[in-house]
């Protein structure tokens, strides 16, 4: 038997029970009381009649009780399924019915308890008076599941290229795969190790940086439960002194603009980035003004972790450096077989943490998870003095802030707006990195104008999240299409500068 | 040509933003310092680039902070020619 909560959990709870495992604002929580309230939470499942096998949505903030009740589900045999607190109502409604869930556990008036009270699944809040009184009742003691490590643990979401998620399930072997790879080897975690990861818990990125590296290795780390402002992320390092730091780019840059004299990183030994490929001028910048080196690589959802990163003390600026141990890669042209030298071709990666299959969907499993365990990334890569480097990708989708972007789905929200005739949705940089523009065609009676580029944009902000805004709208009278009337959006320029 | 500070200003008011946030802005210390944040940036930039025929797309993010830096950044494209 192997259950991988019962194994992060006792690795430290018996040698460094009173060690703090979790700092949150003034809450700090030993190794040892999470075990008892991780215990506990899986206990309040049971007492709500779920049974092994089940599923329970995670919509919560970062917080002990998502670490907690993540790790809970795990040791009783449900699996957690950790999504963003920050979905449309739409999204949680879709998650709840693709999952099956039996439960959901969210946060007192948010969308996901809004819409789920409303489906024919439990719901249940956090720090709510039900909850409390569950939690209490509950045993701190519970015998884990006698799971096998090929067994699916928990899930996550990623957005998929037609904007519809993917559920993504991971094997309890997987963590200690990423754990034992990437963090032992790459960032060379110890116990005497504080994580601060800017990237939150439901994404895969952050569900390592703040939960299964730090438990794997007994060390430390903070979360923070909103989205950080810089001034919050510096306020944070001031304050308790992290050693290991890791955000995306876009945040690199935004961190980069507020950076003053005073701002001091002397704790930090490790800067750590991911989501999207890092400029080599933010990392040059960055080095200058801190000191620090940030290491960049790339992961997926399906991957778990990274597998392809730089080395402290050997990173090759504007790349993501070369493969975790454990990897393989391929770079392949348009019919599978080596790229020729110097090209780019599509990144495939094999590796003992990779996802088995998409949850309900074989047709997406049959695209990107091949049966010899290869993973189709959908990335376009080059080898650049042994280094891989990032080329584009090989779809409409683009990352931005970290986050897949799929441009049907801006132009989904774009079109609700009387204004808007038609639209595509393009990418262009600035600032180093990737963000999303658009192409609008005015209705009739509108006029193309900066009012109308405000208030389009309002009106994108109040249906999506931030990094889906375009950060340009450009007015036109056509745009190019194929026969057939789809938008070939690789024809719209990356950029138009004469206003 | 050179641009002067209260060229950015003028053009961060006819983005949209509080003309109230932009007349009380110091000129040399950071926007995201003053009110501003990760959705107004990049409209500025993109603003900023339009007015001038300029690209950032490459521009080093650290560099851009300020209305200064800003002008700064203008003044030493234009002046390259």
């Amino acid at each position: 038997m192997y259950n991988v909560a019962d194994e992060l959990l006792n690795l430290q709870s018996a040698a460094r029970g009173d060690d703090i495992a979790i700092y949150c604002g003034k809450e700090t929580l030993t190794y040892h009381r999470l075990r008892e309230m991780a215990n506990r939470f899986g206990n309040v499942l049971r007492a709500i009649g779920l049974k092994h096998g089940d599923r329970i949505i995670l919509s919560l903030p970062d917080c002990p009780d998502t670490v907690a009740a993540f790790l809970g589900s795990i040791l009783y045999g449900v699996w957690p399924v950790l999504v963003s607190p920050d979905l449309s109502e739409n999204t949680y409604a879709f998650i709840a019915e693709d999952t099956g869930a039996a439960a959901v556990l969210t946060s007192t008036g948010s969308a996901a308890s809004g819409i789920c009270r409303t489906l024919p699944l439990k719901t249940l809040c956090i720090q709510t008076l039900e909850m409390e009184t569950l939690l209490r009742q509950a045993s701190c003691e519970l015998n884990p599941w006698p799971s096998r490590e090929d067994d699916i643990a928990f899930m996550l979401y990623s957005s998929g290229s037609t904007g519809t998620p993917k559920g993504v399930p991971h094997r309890h072997r997987d963590i200690p795969v990423t754990a034992d790879t990437y963090a032992a080897e790459v960032l060379n975690l110890t116990a005497s190790d504080i994580c601060f990861s800017a990237s939150k818990l439901f994404f895969a990125y952050g569900l390592g940086n703040s939960l299964s590296f730090p438990l794997r290795f007994g060390a430390s780390v903070v979360l923070y439960p909103s989205k950080p402002t810089p001034s919050d992320i510096f306020d944070v390092i001031a304050a308790y002194r992290p050693t290991v730091f890791f955000a995306v780019p876009t945040v690199y840059n935004m961190l980069l603009k507020s950076m003053n004299e005073t701002v001091s990183m002397s704790s930090l030994r490790l800067c750590v980035s991911a989501g999207e490929a890092l400029p080599a001028s933010t990392w040059h910048e960055w080095k200058r003004l801190t000191g620090l080196e940030i290491i960049d690589g790339i992961g997926s959802t399906e991957a778990l972790h990274i597998f392809i990163s730089n080395r402290p003390g050997r990173v090759c600026p504007g790349t993501s450096g070369t493969l975790v141990s454990g990897y393989e890669a391929r770079i392949v042209d348009e019919t599978g077989s080596p790229a020729p030298s110097g090209e780019p071709g599509h990144l495939l990666i094999r590796g003992k943490s990779i996802s088995p299959f998409y949850w309900n969907r074989p047709d997406k499993t049959g695209e990107t998870m091949r049966g010899d365990g290869w993973l189709k990334t959908g990335d376009m890569y080059i080898l650049s003095d042994g280094c891989f480097a990032f080329q584009g990708r090989s779809d409409d989708m683009f990352k931005s802030g970290g986050h897949w972007i799929s441009p049907a789905l801006i132009e989904e929200a774009m079109r609700e707006h009387p204004a808007v005739a038609e639209c595509a949705v393009t990418q262009r940089k600035l600032e180093g990195l990737v963000k999303p523009m658009a192409f609008v065609i005015p209705a009739a009676g509108y006029q193309g104008d900066i009012t109308l580029f405000r208030e389009i944009r309002a009106f994108v902000l109040r249906r999506l999240p931030d990094h889906m805004c375009p950060v340009q709208i450009e007015f036109c009278t056509g745009l190019p299409k194929t026969e057939t009337g789809k938008i070939q959006r690789f024809k719209l320029p990356e950029k138009i500068l004469d206003g | 040509m050179t641009i002067a500070a209260s060229d950015i200003t003028a053009i961060m008011k006819s983005t949209g933003i509080d003309p109230k946030t932009v007349d009380a802005l110091k000129m040399d210390v950071p926007l995201v310092h003053q009110g501003l944040d990760s959705i107004d940036m990049p409209v500025i930039a993109v603003a900023v680039e339009k007015k001038f025929g300029i690209d950032l797309s490459d521009a080093n993010a650290a560099q851009l902070k300020t209305v200064n830096d800003f002008a700064a950044y203008v003044n030493k494209i234009l002046q390259k020619g």
